[in-house]
Formats: structure tokens, C-alpha cells, sequence
């Protein structure tokens, strides 16, 4: 038996890109999901109401301290009994984003709180209503320290997209496995995903890289 | 720290009642625009305004001072609702600030609209300037207007081309706050205030953070305000000189009440209490 077998390399590499579009695109959606709702959550947690930021806490803090496998386990094979039917890939990438939220969660409120308490007296005396000030004022400032981060949660997340193999979504690994699993031959795809994602890993931290240095120098 | 009620009414070194006698021809409150009744905040178990009254004319300039943590710079700061108080009312243009009427017209908290529309009234100048630091100083004057009163960005950057020319900035517009002195970036968050047309000026300690020599550019743009403005002016000040020539009223301020007050004459030459005179001769002494 061949120690690589480049032949086969290429019968099974079409199937590893095509699957390898699905866990980018987990990636990119589960991503933006947990930076939008991160960003809520973060907010929440800082309000003054306690009905609002004492719910909120406790979810970021059960999430954070549940494995992502039991949560996408949870949408996908536990909610379909209460009548909430979602595709493995709707349960995959709304578990990933909600797990990712949570974390993110933390690192804007790390963000929010770095701007000046006097920042706020300066929107108060001023009558900016909160949310206008939070886009303007506050956040413009909280985001330069979050970025990088902000940059290492997305690489995370693309490495833990593997973990949504357990629930079906044909991403690059569950592929990886099939193939594999055909031709009783797994060094091949699984080297070749793991490649694919210290590529891809290098070249997101890059560009994260590029994009703190333009921020610094405005 | 902690500040017994019992021990407020400190002996007076004349027994002259000139504070009331000052505060008989006080307008009533419906004539006064800005009015503190019984007005008490708390930090924890120190008591930092205790049962404070004040009222104000529209119009007036009044320099509030006192030692440090006798409560002056609080009254701006529970004036501007950067902090609640714990008891009493304040009256803002002879709407309640902290408090709104409900249905059975019995005073309640007020909820966030009403003291976003009352707070509208007032505008605050800061010691540490807090101008937006990624924000031009064009752009720290026109961001509230747009945002806050929904005017339009052309309108808004017209006037606040005016108000920074006010200020004598008008060829700082694009500075961003790091490339300008103190005195500029003070001069520019005046402007920055007087841009959402406030009828009442809130100054607190405004050229603390100032080297001396930049102090007087921000007190000179005080004194234009005053001058050509009908602003009701009330400041929060270490500067004596500045306080005596054009304030209105003076009130020294001492554990967490109006000690003493009345014109800057009276005052400054004539001080009826014993922590009055004190006050001013270790202030004398340390200029």
C-alpha cells in the first residue's frame, strides 16, 4: 500500500470542495449571527434593568459552560419533540452562531467597557438616546480594542465546524468520513482537511492582522 | 467622610442673616427656571447634597464654591441626571426633571422620555473636556444636533461653523481632539453644548485641567456667552477672580448645603459665616 496515493488525492478531492462551501458558509452566517446578537447580548447584560440583564447573564453563562456538541445535539434531535423542525444545516449554524454570541458577548462588553465612563456623561449631557449613542459614540471607540479577539473567535469557530458533523451537515469533515469510509483509506482526506483549515486559519488571521493596522493608523 | 445631620448647622461667625435675608427676593419658583427643593443625595451613608434649596432666574449667572466634597460639583451633576437623587424635587423650566405627575397627579419617578425631553433644556460643560475622541472638532459639534434634534447635516454644519468661529476655532475644523491644546478642546465642547440650545449652561470646574495660561481663552469665551446670550449660567469654580466679576450670585457651598450666599460683593468682601471666611482666606493664601 502507498504511504500517498496522489491518485486518489484527486478522485476525492471535488467532493471535499464542494463540501468544503458548506463550512465556509457555516462559518461566514454562524459568524455574522454571533456578532450581531453577541452585540445585543452584550448590551443587555449592561443594562441597568435587572429583568433584562439577569436573564441574559445566566444564559451567556450556561452557554459558556456547555459543550457546543450537547447544544447543537439540543436544536437538532431534542426541539423536533416540542415541534420545532430545523434542517441539521438551520440547527448547525444557529447553534454554532449562539455558542460564538456568547463568547463574543463577553469580548464587547470587555470593549464597552473600555470606553471612558465620561464618554457616557458627555452622551447624556447631550440627550442622545442610548441606542443612538451606542452607534455613534460608543461603539466606534469600543471596536479598535475588540478586533483581534473578535478575529481569533472567527478562526475558533471555523475549527469547530467539525463538531456539526454529529448532527449530519455534510460539512468538509463529515465528507472527509465518507470518503473515507468508502475506500477503507483515511490519511488522504483527513490530511487534506486538516490542510484546509490551517490554510484557511493562516489567511483569516492575516487579514484580521491587516485590518487592526488600517484601523490603528486612521 | 461620613457627615452626621446633626452636625450641619456649623456656627456662624456673624450672627447677620444675611442668607435669608438674600434669599427673601428670590423669585418664586414659577419665575425661576432652574429650583431645587429639599434636595438630598447620598453616597452610601455620606451625605453629599443634604435637604438642598436653590433657585434660579432665568438669566442669571451663578458661581457656585466651597471645599472639595461639599456637594457643588453633585448639584451639576444631579441637574444634568448624570446621577439621581435620593429625596426632594427639581424643577427645570417649570417642568419637574426627576419626577413626573401620573393620572392621580401624585408625583412619580420620571420615566426616560420625560427626562430626555426636560434634560433638552440644560447643557454641561466638563473639567476633563470629553469631547469624541474619533470624531473632528466639526464633527463633535454637528453629531448631537443631527442625531439628537434630527436636524439636517448641511443645516448642522453650518451652525457649528458659526459656534466654533464663536469660540475662536474657526480654523480648527478638521482637528481631531489629540491635535488640540486644552484650551481648544475646552472651547470646542462649549460649542459642542451650545449647539443643542440649551437655555441653561452647566460649568464644572471647566478650566481645572488647564494650565494657566490656556485658562484664560475658556473664561474669555464664558465671558462673550454671558455678554451676548440670555444663558442661565451656573459654574462650578475654583476661580475666584473669574467668579467675582461676573457671576450674579455666589453661593458657597458647604457639606452638602448653601452655607452662605449673595452677590459677589457681599461675598467676597463681606462674609458673614465663619467657613466662608475660612474658605476664602486658605483660598487667598494659596493663590
Amino acid at each position: 500500500m502507498n504511504l500517498w496515493d496522489w491518485d486518489y488525492v484527486w478522485q476525492i478531492l471535488p467532493d471535499l470542495l464542494r463540501a468544503s462551501v458548506n463550512t465556509l458558509g457555516i462559518t461566514l452566517v454562524g459568524f455574522m449571527i454571533a456578532v450581531v446578537l453577541g452585540l445585543f447580548l452584550a448590551v443587555a447584560r449592561r443594562s441597568q434593568k435587572a429583568w433584562l440583564s439577569w436573564p441574559v447573564t445566566l444564559v451567556i453563562e450556561f452557554i459558556r459552560s456547555t459543550p457546543l456538541l450537547i447544544q447543537v445535539y439540543f436544536l437538532y434531535y431534542v426541539l423536533p419533540a416540542y415541534g420545532v423542525n430545523l434542517t441539521a444545516m438551520q440547527a448547525g449554524i444557529l447553534g454554532i452562531g449562539l455558542h460564538y454570541a456568547c463568547y463574543i458577548a463577553e469580548v464587547y462588553r470587555g470593549g464597552l467597557d473600555s470606553v471612558a465612563r465620561s464618554q457616557w456623561e458627555a452622551v447624556t449631557a447631550l440627550n442622545f438616546a442610548p441606542w443612538t449613542a451606542y452607534r455613534t459614540i460608543i461603539l466606534p471607540q469600543a471596536i479598535r480594542p475588540i478586533l483581534p479577539p473578535l478575529g481569533n473567535y472567527l478562526v475558533a469557530m471555523l475549527k469547530d465546524t467539525p463538531v456539526l458533523s454529529a448532527i449530519t451537515v455534510v460539512e468538509i469533515m463529515q465528507q472527509a468520513k465518507n470518503v473515507g469510509s468508502e475506500s477503507f483509506r483515511y490519511l488522504e482526506p483527513i490530511t487534506l482537511v486538516g490542510l484546509f483549515f490551517l490554510a484557511l486559519s493562516v489567511a483569516l488571521a492575516y487579514l484580521v492582522r491587516r485590518l487592526e493596522v488600517r484601523l490603528e493608523l486612521r | 467622610m461620613i457627615t452626621p445631620v446633626t452636625s450641619l448647622t456649623a456656627a456662624p461667625c456673624s450672627t447677620s442673616p444675611i442668607t435669608q435675608a438674600y434669599a427673601a427676593p428670590r423669585p418664586e419658583s414659577a419665575q425661576s427656571i432652574v429650583n431645587f427643593k429639599d434636595v438630598t443625595k447620598r453616597y452610601g451613608n455620606f451625605t453629599v447634597l443634604d435637604q438642598l434649596n436653590l433657585s434660579v432666574a432665568p438669566g442669571e449667572k451663578v458661581a457656585i464654591i466651597g471645599p472639595s466634597g461639599s456637594g457643588k460639583s453633585t448639584l451639576l451633576r444631579v441637574l444634568m441626571t448624570l446621577e439621581g437623587i435620593d429625596e426632594g424635587q427639581i424643577e427645570v423650566d417649570n417642568q419637574f426633571l426627576t419626577h413626573m405627575p401620573n393620572r392621580q397627579g401624585v408625583l412619580v419617578p420620571a420615566d426616560a422620555s420625560h427626562v430626555r425631553k426636560v434634560r433638552a433644556k440644560i447643557g454641561m460643560v466638563f473639567q476633563s473636556f470629553n469631547l469624541f475622541p474619533h470624531m473632528t472638532a466639526l464633527q463633535n459639534v454637528i453629531e448631537a444636533p443631527v442625531q439628537v434634534l434630527g436636524m439636517k447635516p448641511a443645516e448642522a454644519r453650518e451652525r457649528a461653523a458659526g459656534l466654533l468661529e464663536l469660540v475662536g476655532l474657526g480654523n480648527k475644523f478638521e482637528h481631531y481632539p489629540s491635535q488640540l491644546s486644552g484650551g481648544q478642546q475646552q472651547r470646542v465642547a462649549i460649542a459642542r453644548a451650545l449647539a443643542m440650545r440649551p437655555k441653561i449652561m452647566l460649568f464644572d470646574e471647566v478650566t481645572s485641567a488647564l494650565d494657566p495660561e490656556l485658562c484664560g481663552e475658556v473664561l474669555n469665551v464664558i465671558r462673550k456667552l454671558g455678554a451676548e446670550h440670555n444663558l442661565t449660567m451656573l459654574m462650578v469654580t475654583h476661580q475666584m477672580g473669574f467668579a467675582r466679576e461676573f457671576a450674579d450670585r455666589v453661593c458657597f457651598f458647604y457639606k452638602g448645603q448653601i452655607h452662605e450666599q449673595g452677590t459677589p460683593q457681599q461675598i467676597f468682601e463681606n462674609p458673614q459665616k465663619e467657613r466662608t471666611c475660612a474658605f476664602l482666606s486658605a483660598v487667598q493664601e494659596a493663590n
